[in-house]
Order: structure tokens, then sequence, then C-alpha cells
């Protein structure tokens, strides 16, 4: 009584033997009933440069817009103190020229501080995410299904 | 003209020639699908679950990196989708003792199974992998049947190439002792 046939690496017999063995088909079916639910559902599209181009003045703009929320958020803690809406007689100082803008901006922003700054960049933001959404959407659109 | 290889065939679905993936379904749907089957056991739930595995893959097409061979990839999404299927609904399987294993000659074994006509055997093959537990059954059927090399096998099932050796070793042990036992063989 040996064993030693079950040391080996591969195993002929079996090999043909399940080889031999009849596999189990889907029917012909199967293909178009996949790519008719493919159909209806997303496409994993890759971007293209296009709409990447497109996309990428959508997301700066929700860096930015992001960047000045956190910006005022911090600006009022007690520990940073950033008094820039508030005191801008060095900015007057340097910014002589503009300071007509720098005032009306400044003017501006404190108006926007004291009312629903942040409301108001939220609903910025909803916006530009919006748009985001209906660019995507009709880029989509325009691409066909078939071959 | 149709592309003919796996990555081209992507890369056009990619770029929005999203039909041509029906090329990649009928190419691999056959083999797909007895992989699903030999977990889930069961030809309607296997159907859904050759579909689901279809709809994940191409979903995921974009995180295909090409590292692996496509088939690969998508027997790996296969024997998830069929394992997590299985879990919801245990199989029993007869567990084979290991001493049995043991106690034959695959001589022997081959010797009586070649005095069967080739109908016979291929029954007696049947029913020796139907007692296997699922898993030991798609790797034997990844192995021999559709043709995967170990390290590919190690990749579907999440498993080292090593273990993955000392498995089909194991499972074609397993599977000698089964045969032994339908036709009656004694240990010698």
């Amino acid at each position: 009584m040996t064993n030693d046939k079950f040391q080996e690496t591969d195993d002929k017999f079996l090999a043909d033997l399940m080889r031999r063995m009849p596999q189990e088909k889907l029917p012909s079916s199967f293909t178009s009933g996949v790519m008719m639910q493919l159909q209806a559902g997303a496409e994993p599209l890759a971007d293209s440069s296009e709409y990447r181009r497109q996309m990428i003045w959508a997301y700066l703009s929700l860096l930015l817009a992001a960047g000045i929320v956190i910006f005022m958020l911090v600006a009022g803690w007690p520990f940073i103190k950033i008094n820039i809406f508030s005191d801008t007689y060095q900015l007057r100082n340097l910014l002589s020229a503009s300071l007509g803008i720098l005032e009306g901006f400044n003017t501006f922003i404190q108006y926007l501080r004291e009312s629903s700054t942040i409301i108001i960049i939220c609903i910025t933001i909803g916006f530009l995410l919006l748009a985001e959404r209906l660019l995507r959407s009709r880029m989509l659109q325009n691409r066909s299904f078939t071959i | 003209m149709r592309p003919t290889d796996d990555t081209t065939i992507i890369q056009r679905i990619l770029e929005g020639n999203t039909a041509l993936y029906s090329v990649l379904i009928d190419r691999y749907k056959d083999m797909v699908f007895p992989i699903i089957l030999r977990v889930v056991r069961n030809r309607e739930e296997a159907e859904e679950a050759a579909q689901d595995t279809f709809l994940k893959a191409y979903h995921a097409l974009r995180s295909f990196k090409h590292e692996a061979r496509f088939s690969t990839w998508l027997f790996r999404i296969a024997y998830n989708t069929a394992i997590s299927r299985a879990r919801k609904k245990s199989v029993v399987t007869q567990a084979l003792d290991d001493r049995m294993v043991e106690n034959f000659s695959t001589d022997d074994i081959r010797e009586s199974a070649g005095k069967m006509d080739e109908q016979q055997q291929i029954e007696l093959m049947n029913a020796v992998i139907r007692t296997l537990p699922e898993d030991e059954q798609l790797m034997i059927s990844l192995f021999y049947q559709q043709q995967q090399k170990v390290e590919e096998i190690g990749h579907i099932m999440d498993l080292s190439e090593s273990n993955v050796k000392v498995k089909l070793h194991r499972i074609r042990k397993k599977i000698y002792a089964a045969m032994a036992a339908r036709m009656q063989l004694q240990p010698g």
C-alpha cells in the first residue's frame, strides 16, 4: 500500500476526468438580459478631458468657498482673533490705490458677517454642487450606448 | 472591426462604447457560471449570482488595474458574490473521514475507475465532487476545468500560493478516497 502518488503536484488522471465532465451553461438570452439591465443603469465611463476641464472650475470654486467658510469661522476664535474685516488701516496704507474697492469689499464682507454670511456661502456651495450635477448629467446624456 | 483582446475591449468600453461589454459577457459567462454553481448549488440562484457578477464587474470596470488577467479579476468577483449568497443559506456537505483519506492507493483506484465506461466515470466523478465542501469544489474546478494557475486561484480565493497547493493536494486525496468508497474498494 503506497500513497506516493498523492505527492504529485498534478494528476493527469483527475485532470482528464475533470475536463471530460460536462459543464453547466447559461441560457443564450443571458447576455442580452445583463445588457438590458446595464442600459437602464449608469455607465462606468472614464471622464473625458473636456469634462474634467469643465469640472475643475466647479471644484476650484467649491474649494474657494470652503476656504472662505473655514477662514471666517476661525478668524473670530479667541486664540486667533484676526481683525482683517474690522481693521483695514494697514491694508489702506498698502493698497491706497484700490482703497475704494477694498472699502467696498470690507463693507460687503462686514455686511455678510453681520447678517447671514455662512448661510449665504452654504447656499453658494449648494448652487455650485447643483451646477456640477447638472453639467455631469448633461454630459452623460450626450453619450450613446451603441457600438 | 471589433477588438478581440480584453484590454482593448475594456478601454473601448470606458471610452463610451459600452455595448462591447456583451463581448466580455459572451466570452466569460460559461466560465463564471460553473464557478458560482459549485458554491451556491442551485441553478436559479447561480443564474442570478452570475448576473450580479457581470453587473458588479461592469460598474467596477474603472477600478480594474490590469494587474491580473480580466478573467481572474472577474472570477474573484464571482467567487465573492457566490460566497455571500451561500452564507445566507448554509449548504451541508458530507464530510470525509480523514483516516479514510490516507488508506487508499491511487493506482488501485485509477485502475478500477479505468475499467468503467466514460459515462460511469463522469457520473462517479460528479457524485464524488458533490461530497466536497463548496470551496474545495470550486478550487478543483478552477484548477482542472478553468485551467487557472495556482497563483490565480490564490488571488480569486484570497489564499496564499502555498495554501492553494496544500489544499489542492488534500482535495485530490479526498477525491480518491471518495472514489474508492463509491467503488467499494477495500483499504489496503
